[in-house]
């Protein structure tokens, strides 16, 4: 009995050890209700620091879409305090980043730069958050800008297939409008669009802090508490997207898009679909069949489209999930002259993988693959 | 009771054994100095990194350095060739790029597919990729293959296939690539053109990529010879960094490299380059060179000499065009894209220096509407006026702080490192050469950026201006 008992402490300590070992450089806190997860990592004097807030695109007027979009991107354009000039000056006089990315469910922003330099930096995103009032100026620039960048689409085929192919493919869906919005709504987005954006997402979405970098890294501690308010901010009552996203049922059907595009010497190639979110459900298995039909030069596309018969530089494929929704697709290019042929090696392709005709060491290959890269990135994640 | 012993004993030896751990040895991991002296300073000749490398250099030539960093389980692999499309001729423009994507194509012991199969099989990753100077093949990887990749790796040093059939195949890949990067893009268009007007004459004027006529005539064993030539170790720098014994790789190393040999075409070739006259600046400046192209709004190049790797002048440029745009409240971009009546969409500075050469140019994309000339002519005047109005102490402490940060950021990966000791090696034969580097910056002043922006804005004859357009005349 003593012996059985010995055993089992053994293996709890065993298990308790193995976790600890991979764990042991992930803390995790809360400060005052903020949720903070912090990789201690003391090998350089720098940091990151990333807040995720708990919603993104999708609180978007539709009237209106891109306003989040534009709300972070116009985060330095002025204060009450300060001009776009003397906000810019100040961070880049630290070498500090601002990277900001917002999806349709969730948006988040890494601020970075050296250690010692954190608390200035993050008491003027602090102001930021706080204070900054959107010069109307400084939105007509914007405007300008990013009208002349839609514009430019055009000629980037690839980026104009993207385009295209997500409003055919999202169509009917609340994430089809693309989070940077159209023109005739970026148009028409006001300082008081973003002012209440902004408001809403400092105060009311719940957030969480992730932070990479030394020890000395607490002093931001009191920054995110005193100087941009975050206390409680990671409380269950904070506001978090959730959204259902039903698919139209056409079962079967396949839909084809030509877009000509005068004196293109090569046709881009897109197909795909929008996954519910039980079709999304088992992320493992998506990303797997993504990697082994369209992953690295060893998937299948690669193999057929451009190692076999030279059609093409690259073929991808990807699944992937949101919190809601997936998306599941295969991108590829080739010249004019080869696009049937590349049409039928597609199709030979998905054919035989759902049947199953491929061999055991081709899909065992992709398998290890996606394990080690899972591991891998865990353990640079964690240690 | 002895039971109990054996199982008190055995629990001590798995707490001691179990769980994927990383070794966290400091002495063997790339740190900022030990943690006692990390004090955090604005000083860059204060910065103590903690990099120790193993160099060797075989009978063969091969040039190997090795990092152990004990912090991941992994291992990036780098091999530098020094062999770019300066070493190309009319007629194989483009082979040193061709030559890239057949080293994958297989060997006798490594058939085709095989060599993916051992990357992705083991869950790493690789690429390659080339420039005027260099061709570059990198993989990251569990260390367990260690052995594995030093065999292959050395074996498609020597033995590549290079098949009829597989050649044609790439041919078309590569071909494809050429639109991709250059006939389908205004961005690859602007600088290809740039470069060719500012090397012309020179061994630099050729593209990357290669003619069309060149990539569609050139034969199989016009690329197997060049491949013969410079692919060898005498004219490669093998840098490795990862968890392992220094040791232990560097016997590996020893064992499937040493009986590679020299080449005897590296010496001659490196030798008819040498002569700086070769690649003494004859482009043309102070005129306009208009291409039409696939940009719906004008994008453009605006390009001055400049010096090769190392050249004291280089570093102050690299500081000049920090100031003048990296960032948003840089000159250019304070002047140009983020002011009250902005003309440009975006405006950015290099600095590009080759191993024999260099060229300073700002390139930018104008705003829908707006007049080339206009924005030329105000490019122009503000180029002159940074001299005098963007050029102060603060300038520079902010250029320092950036390149302090993208200095440790290199460092954060066995990628990054391994890039960045090869590098040094490849431009210096010295991976210490960043400690040079940061004695070189930090004793800049502003008197000397503004010395070397007059020079360059003030007093010459102007840069070469490069547009594509689609409204350009054809």
């Amino acid at each position: 009995m003593q012996n059985r008992f010995l055993f089992f402490f053994l293996l709890i300590i065993l298990s308790l050890n193995s976790y600890a070992s991979l764990s042991e450089k992930i803390e995790k806190f809360v400060w005052d209700d903020l949720e903070v997860v912090w990789i201690k990592d003391n090998r350089f004097p720098t940091y990151a620091l990333t807040v995720y807030f708990a919603d993104g695109a999708l609180s978007d007027n539709p009237a209106f879409m891109g306003e989040t979009e534009m709300m972070f991107n116009l985060l330095t354009s002025g204060s009450n305090k300060y001009s776009q000039k003397q906000i810019s000056d100040t961070l880049d006089f630290y070498g500090a980043s601002i990277d900001t990315q917002v999806t349709h469910e969730y948006s988040s922003m890494e601020v970075s730069g050296l250690v010692k330099d954190v608390v200035p930096t993050m008491q003027m995103v602090c102001h930021l958050f706080n204070n900054a009032n959107y010069p109307n100026n400084e939105i007509k620039n914007y405007k300008e800008h990013s009208l002349s960048a839609l514009d430019g689409i055009v000629i980037n085929h690839s980026a104009l297939a993207n385009r295209i192919f997500r409003e055919v493919s999202l169509e009917n869906t609340p994430i089809v409008r693309p989070t940077e919005g159209y023109k005739a709504t970026i148009k028409k987005i006001m300082q008081s669009h973003l002012r209440q954006k902004l408001d809403y997402f400092n105060r009311q979405v719940s957030k969480r802090v992730y932070l990479v970098g030394p020890d000395t890294l607490d002093v931001v501690k009191k920054v995110l508490l005193d100087d941009c308010g975050w206390s409680g901010m990671s409380k269950k009552e904070m506001f978090k997207r959730t959204v259902e996203i039903k698919k139209n049922e056409e079962s079967g059907e396949q839909i084809i898009y030509l877009v000509p595009v005068p004196n293109a010497n090569q046709a881009q190639i897109r197909i795909g679909q929008f996954l519910t979110k039980s079709e999304a459900s088992e992320e493992n298995l998506m990303q797997l069949s993504a990697s082994f039909l369209g992953g690295g030069f060893s998937s299948k596309l690669m193999q057929e489209l451009r190692v076999k018969r030279g059609l093409t530089y690259s073929a991808s494929a990807y699944a992937s999930a949101q919190k809601n929704y997936g998306r599941s697709g295969i991108s590829t290019f080739t010249k004019n002259e080869t696009i049937k042929e590349a049409f039928n090696t597609i199709k030979l392709v998905l054919d035989d993988v759902s049947r199953g005709k491929f061999l055991e060491d081709e899909f065992q290959l992709v398998k290890y693959l996606a394990e080690v890269i899972y591991l891998d990135m865990n353990k640079m994640v964690i240690l | 009771m002895l039971d109990t012993i054996l199982i008190i004993l055995l629990s001590f030896f798995f707490i001691t054994c179990a769980g994927p751990k990383a070794k966290n040895n400091s002495e063997n991991e790339v740190n900022y100095g030990s943690k006692a002296n990390r004090k955090i300073s604005n000083n860059l000749n204060e910065i103590e990194l903690n990099l120790s490398v193993v160099k060797k250099v075989l009978p063969n030539g091969l040039t190997v350095i090795l990092m152990e960093n004990h912090h991941l389980p992994i291992f990036s692999y780098y091999t530098f060739y020094k062999v770019g499309a300066v070493y190309e001729q009319k007629g194989i423009t483009g082979s040193a790029h061709f030559l890239e994507h057949l080293m994958f194509k297989g060997t006798k012991k490594y058939p085709p597919g095989s060599f993916d199969k051992v990357i992705e099989g083991n869950g790493g990753h690789n690429n390659a990729y080339t420039t005027l100077d260099l061709t570059v093949y990198h993989e990251v990887l569990p260390i367990k293959v260690m052995d594995q990749i030093i065999e292959v790796e050395a074996d498609r040093m020597q033995n590549l296939l290079l098949e009829p059939e597989a050649f044609e195949k790439e041919r078309s890949v590569i071909l494809e690539e050429r639109k991709l990067r250059y006939e389908n893009s205004a961005k690859g268009q602007l600088f290809q053109k740039m470069l060719e007007e500012v090397y012309v004459n020179t061994p630099y004027g050729g593209s990357v990529i290669g003619s069309v006529e060149d990539l569609k005539s050139v034969t199989r064993d016009q690329v197997y010879k060049f491949f013969k030539d410079y692919y060898a170790p005498n004219n490669a720098i093998l840098v490795v960094v990862g968890d392992f014994e220094a040791g232990d790789v560097l016997n590996s190393i020893e064992k499937f490299y040493g009986g590679i040999s020299a080449s005897p075409q590296v010496e001659p070739t490196i030798i008819s380059r040498s002569d700086p006259k070769l690649f003494r600046h004859q482009g043309k400046y102070k005129r306009d060179v208009k291409i039409k192209g696939e940009a719906p709004e004008p994008i453009f190049a605006y390009a001055f000499p400049s010096v090769k790797i190392g050249d004291r002048k280089g570093f102050v440029l690299d500081l000049l065009g920090d100031i003048l745009a990296g960032g948003e409240s840089s000159y250019l971009i304070q002047k140009m894209v983020k002011n009250e009546a902005p003309l440009l969409q975006s405006v950015d500075v290099s600095n590009y220096s080759l191993n024999k050469s260099g060229t300073f140019f700002i390139s930018g994309e104008l705003l829908k509407g707006k007049d080339l000339n206009v924005v030329k002519n105000s490019l122009t005047k503000y180029l002159k006026s940074a001299c005098r109005d963007a050029i102060n102490e603060r300038e520079i402490i902010k250029t320092k702080n950036k390149y302090m940060v993208s200095f440790f950021k290199k460092l954060e990966t066995n990628a990054g490192l391994a890039s960045f000791l090869g590098a040094y090696e490849v431009n210096f034969n010295n991976t210490d050469f960043y400690k040079k580097e940061f004695e070189i910056i930090e004793s800049i002043t502003p008197n000397e950026v503004a010395n070397v922006c007059r020079e360059l804005f003030n007093n010459i004859n102007g840069g070469l201006f490069v547009s594509v357009w689609n409204k350009h005349a054809k």
